[in-house]
């Protein structure tokens, strides 16, 4: 449960474990304006991003204060002056300006990591491998004897020329650019002081580090963690479901959640599928969601879900042959629905598979306005359950800050 | 592109499979629908448990005397760790004497049946039962407060860094202290002192107020030869 990053140069983020992912922010849409194909059209190009960046990935959204102090600059020059008094205009954008100060307006934003991993990485087995990676990380870490290396420079510039191609694919799909230092910055900054305020950013800032000659007489870069370290270093005080969150801004209280199991088969356009937008935009709160996605590609999805078939087909006969009512409908059911993934795998598209992790971070002033927040969210997930586990709220806490390792 | 809702198809349910046993070597199980595999398993954990438990080996209750003084001292420092350990030893001599009680039935049979159905059956925050255990475990052993994986005090609580800190005069000091110095050296008072001859040493005293006898002296800078000692006795 440690600070997931070790370095940032530009939008590629490496983590403490190697992991590299590029950031991206991504364009928005007026999506509940939309007519329904637009929204069918939208929705099949998300597909079709998973799809085509082959690599897993992680999606943040975000929300950030509207500037409503900035909302007179920016609207006072709409005036026609040949017409209208300037005088009167001011006092009724003012007006709008403190109405919007009070409603607590915000914006949400999407920012988009996608792992930087060599192709090879993703073969057969590569979760193992990965998981025996991280408890050998973890045994060095507790042994005092996890020395990180420097980066060196050729590492650095094949991740700049994996980023470039991961750039052009999601640029290929979906509006989006690079996210900009200060958008990790305020990534960062923003975790401390979730639904209490803005995070106050330093202009300069940038993560820095050392230039070291390597013995093979080239450029290694020794990052200095705790340029990124400090960003998100408030005091977290762990209560069974809660964290108290001491940042620069004061004390927030915050809440992990983790979306349930999502329903069989939601309708779409509608709320019960876009779990990622609709319940949060109808609280009247900030409410901040992840996605951590292991992408799987068609032919590991096939060999897992050709074990599924077996699963089911095994449990069908045995409730046949056992069972003293017979096979369950369930159970006949899940033998149709497998062999139906299994069709769909195999269609012409070979799309691949997502393992994918949906969590909510809720933040608030104090106690009780943090369960009222909690409850009202709760209310407009409706049938899916969101879980609140205890002990894992801290260890939650760090999924929501951008990082090159979520999905692992 | 379609201009109307559709339900789109989660693949999600194949991927927990509820595998469970109906039958063995063709003999149907009076249960009628089948025995879970997880039952089974928590089940014979908690069986095993018991019958380690109710042998009462101070062996065991020093085992888990020790993980827990070892999760004590790392979220408590010594404190927690001889509280935890204490627990974790006794507590293991306690469930066994209360097994020790039971019928062997109760003890065989029900409670790890019992164990076993409430542990399937109850599943805290979407989690299985271990899972949560073990999470509401260690949120009370660790620290409860953190700066990133650094723990760190919990508002309101006092940490003294050194309870017992040694202060020593030196030089400077506007006052006479006791100190004791062995030649050869060269000491200058701040102020005149009296210089008194004792048995084998100088003993030096405040000169103000004090009655001037034979043999004594004022003075503000002492020699001291090889060996010789002062005592400074304000």
């Amino acid at each position: 449960m440690t600070f997931p990053l070790r370095y940032a140069h530009g939008n590629v983020l490496v983590g403490r474990g190697g992991e590299a992912a590029g950031l991206y922010r991504l364009a928005m849409t007026s999506y509940p304006y939309l007519p329904t194909g637009e929204k069918w059209a939208l929705q099949r190009r998300l597909q079709r991003l998973a799809h085509t960046i082959a690599a897993d990935f992680s999606l943040w959204r975000v929300s950030r204060a509207y500037p409503a102090d900035r909302y007179v600059q920016h609207t006072a020059g709409l005036l026609d002056a040949r017409h209208q008094e300037p005088q009167v205009w001011q006092t009724f954008l003012e007006g709008h300006r403190d109405r919007l100060r009070q409603l607590g307006s915000h914006i949400p934003e999407c920012y988009l990591a996608v792992s930087l991993a060599a192709p090879g990485h993703a073969g057969v087995g590569s979760g193992l491998v990965r998981s025996v990676d991280r408890v050998r990380r973890r045994v060095e870490e507790l042994a005092g004897i996890g020395a990180e290396s420097p980066i060196s420079g050729g590492e650095l510039s094949e991740l700049l020329t994996r980023e470039q191609r991961i750039f052009e694919r999601v640029g290929g799909v979906i509006g989006a650019r690079r996210a900009r230092t200060a958008e990790l910055q305020w990534l960062l900054r923003r975790a401390s002081c979730r639904g209490l305020a803005e995070p106050e950013l330093d202009r300069h800032w940038q993560p820095d580090a050392l230039i070291m000659q390597t013995p093979g007489g080239g450029v290694g870069f020794q990052p200095l963690g705790h340029d990124l370290a400090r960003c998100a270093n408030a005091a977290i005080t762990e209560q069974q479901h809660t964290l108290a969150v001491d940042g620069e801004q004061g004390r927030c209280y915050q809440a992990m959640l983790a979306v349930g199991a999502l329903a069989d088969a939601p309708e779409f356009p509608g709320s019960t599928a876009e779990v990622m937008f609709a319940p949060l935009e109808a609280v009247g709160f900030p409410v901040d969601a992840v996605v951590h996605a292991r992408w799987l590609g068609n032919r590991q999805a096939l060999a897992q879900v050709r074990k599924r078939i077996a699963d089911v087909e095994h449990t069908f006969h045995e409730q046949v042959q056992g069972a003293a009512h017979g096979p369950s409908l369930l159970a006949g059911e899940d033998r149709v629905l497998a062999r139906e993934y299994e069709a769909q795998l195999q269609a012409g598209g070979h799309p691949p598979m997502l393992y994918a992790f949906i969590g909510l971070a809720v933040g608030a002033g104090t106690e009780e306005e943090l369960e009222r927040r909690v409850a009202a969210l709760k209310e407009q997930y409706g049938d899916i359950t969101l879980h609140r586990p205890a002990g894992l709220q801290r260890a939650m806490f760090f999924e929501h800050l951008p990082r090159a390792d979520g999905w692992l | 592109m379609s201009d109307s809702s559709h339900p789109i198809r989660s693949y999600q349910r194949i991927f927990r499979p509820d595998r469970r046993i109906y039958q063995i070597d063709g003999r149907r199980l009076p249960v009628p629908g089948g025995v879970p595999l997880e039952w089974l398993g928590w089940a014979f954990g908690a069986l095993v448990l018991v019958l380690v438990l109710s042998q009462r080996q101070v062996v065991f209750a020093l085992v888990l005397g020790a993980i827990g003084a070892l999760l004590g001292a790392s979220s408590h420092g010594a404190r927690g760790a001889v509280l935890a350990g204490a627990v974790g030893f006794l507590g293991a001599l306690l469930v066994g004497v209360v097994l020790g009680w039971l019928a062997w039935p109760l003890r065989l049979i029900v409670a790890p049946a019992m164990l076993a159905t409430l542990a399937g059956q109850a599943s805290p925050d979407g989690r299985p039962a271990h899972r949560y255990l073990t999470s509401w475990v260690s949120v009370r052993l660790r620290p409860a407060c953190h700066s990133l994986d650094r723990p760190i005090p919990v508002e309101g609580v006092v940490h003294v860094w050194a309870p017992q800190v040694w202060v020593a005069p030196d030089e400077h000091s506007p006052v006479l202290h006791h100190g004791r110095v062995r030649g050869p050296a060269r000491l200058v008072f701040g102020r005149p002192v009296v210089v008194i001859p004792a048995r084998g040493r100088l003993i030096v005293r405040r000169a103000e107020g004090h009655r001037m006898r034979a043999g004594e002296r004022r003075a503000e800078v002492i020699e001291l030869s090889e060996g010789q000692v002062v005592e400074v006795r304000p």
